[in-house]
């Protein structure tokens, strides 16, 4: 408009011409670049022209997921030897975790994202990995959304999930006894197992006062919590710490991952324990 | 103009042009005003009129397009210009360095890092309408260079470089459009530098198998603006990935 109001005046050409000119030193002293590039050139030779031709993208909002997690001693002691690997490839390992992701953009429509990150080959090699698709697919830890998004958030009615490395043998203690009325033996019978699979991640159970009566895989306070508003340009950062777990039923197989089908406690903290760490930059 | 189209026009003839030219004064200067207001705006000022989204699509510089020099990313776009769902297929090939098994990178005779090519296949799912027919995903390429970068599981021409109008689990359903020849980017040939953004862009076409045509463009990071109003987007990016490091990740 201001151009236009320049070119249009009816003033007397001196002073015409010394606005245009006004409004051209305007232009490149701040370094503006809201004209057409080609226009720009005009004035200054520093005007750039890009190659494509789509128009510009209003920004970008990233959203990425960090996964600090660790695999627990123990469970690494038991994997380790099972698949020949030097400290330094131990160290690097990182568990598998799969989570959905929802961005909803002020227009109202929406993309859900499907997350995974974390190392591909940790997995017992006394199975096929080939069995598991979703560990051989390759990473997706970050997306790149377009501006304006309206929120970030676990895609409702999905779950987040960490993958189970090993083989989980199940016993149950079982009473028997010799003769009728005889003495009463109690013992661990093995009752069946839980094969490699990626395993949900749930939510402390807590009482109507807050308090914890089954602690699982994530504090009530530690769920990635929705993030509404992201200010175009921003980094959305869902970090995950924690560590990864495989319960040993010690009385009867100290060496083996394993656990008493009847012990609550003890399943529900399979997988281990996380926590969700969102920031926004 | 019409005022000095009559220089000896006299009586109040004159007195129109004098006011004629104080209108049109008047109006100059609440043009220049205004032009002002909208350069400040433009140009840094705090007060913000407009979105600053609406001003990057206009004019760029308040928030970053591409990765550039500053970040060490290279950005595939995709855009859906089909009113259909789309699910893109990106694949990249990178050179990734060889480390042996204390975890040090692997060195050829004359000093040279080696490195092995590995390739890296995403799938990006767009909707029909809205702001969701964009998305896009950040490939480092600092320590190990992306050297190729197309649609397609294997970057063939005969690969299915998109699935259009799936609606099943991962969207993979749909009918297939070939890459054809939508010939991959390549670093080795100047197709595209770390920083750069590409962009595939998939659009209704006539005369073509499917009725979709795929185009990919180069938005040059070099040709960017290095300083912006708004959030730094890559940079913060690249500074928060620094930040999460793990201790045994290192070389």
């Amino acid at each position: 408009m201001t151009v236009r109001c320049c070119l249009t005046s009816t003033h007397r050409p001196v002073v015409r011409r010394s606005l245009l000119a006004l409004c051209a030193t305007g232009m490149v002293l701040c370094e503006c670049t809201a004209f057409n590039p080609a226009f720009v050139n005009l004035f200054s030779s520093n005007g750039s022209a890009g190659f494509a031709t789509l128009p510009n993208a209003p920004g970008h909002v990233v959203v990425a997921l960090a996964n600090q997690t660790e695999i627990d001693e123990r469970l690494l002691a038991f994997l380790g030897p099972k698949m020949n690997l030097t400290d330094a490839q131990k160290r690097a390992l990182r568990p598998r975790i799969r989570m959905r992701l929802r961005v909803t953009y002020v227009d109202g429509t929406f993309q859900t994202l499907e997350f995974i990150d974390g190392s591909r080959n940790l997995v017992d090699p006394s199975f096929d990995a080939q069995a598991f698709p979703d560990l051989n697919q390759n990473d997706l830890n970050n997306a790149v959304a377009l501006c304006d998004v309206a929120r970030v958030e676990v895609e409702p009615g999905t779950n987040i999930e960490v993958f189970l490395p090993v083989e989980l043998i199940q016993y149950q203690l079982v009473e028997s006894t010799t003769t009728a009325g005889g003495t009463i033996f109690t013992s661990f019978q093995r009752r069946g197992s839980l094969p490699p699979q990626f395993r949900t991640l749930r939510i402390d159970e807590v009482d109507a006062d807050g308090n914890v009566t089954l602690q699982q895989n994530i504090g009530v306070r530690d769920v990635p919590s929705p993030t509404p508003n992201v200010i175009c340009g921003s980094v959305v950062a869902i970090t995950i710490k924690g560590t990864l777990a495989a319960p040993f039923l010690d009385v009867i197989s100290p060496n083996t991952p394993s656990y008493d089908i009847d012990d609550a406690a003890t399943i529900a903290r399979i997988g281990g324990r996380y926590e969700f760490i969102v920031t926004v930059q | 103009m019409g005022a000095s189209s009559k220089p000896n026009a006299a009586g109040d003839g004159d007195h129109r042009q004098v006011r004629t030219k104080a209108t049109s004064t008047a109006v100059l200067i609440v043009c220049g005003a205004l032009g002002l207001l909208a350069l400040a705006a433009a140009c840094g000022s705090n007060v913000r009129v407009f979105n600053p989204a609406f001003i990057n699509t206009l004019s760029g510089g308040e928030v970053p397009v591409t990765p550039g020099p500053g970040a060490a990313f290279v950005l595939v776009r995709v855009v859906n210009e089909t009113n259909q769902v789309v699910q893109f297929i990106v694949t990249i090939e990178r050179q990734v360095l060889v480390v042996d098994d204390q975890g040090n990178f692997q060195q050829d005779d004359v000093g040279n890092f080696i490195t092995r090519p590995e390739r890296e296949t995403v799938r990006l799912n767009t909707s029909a309408t809205g702001l969701a027919t964009e998305t896009g995903v950040l490939f480092p390429c600092g320590q190990s260079p992306v050297t190729e970068v197309g649609l397609g599981q294997n970057l063939l021409p005969t690969d299915a470089a998109i699935f259009v109008g799936g609606g099943g689990a991962g969207g993979a359903t749909g009918f297939g459009v070939p890459a054809g020849n939508l010939n991959p980017l390549q670093l080795d040939v100047g197709n595209f530098n770390c920083g750069d953004t590409i962009i595939f862009r998939a659009f209704v076409s006539t005369g073509v198998a499917g009725g979709i045509s795929l185009q990919s463009f180069l938005l040059p990071g070099s040709e960017q603006p290095s300083i912006f109003r708004g959030p730094d987007t890559f940079a913060n990016l690249a500074h928060f990935l620094a930040s999460q490091v793990r201790e045994s990740e290192g070389p």
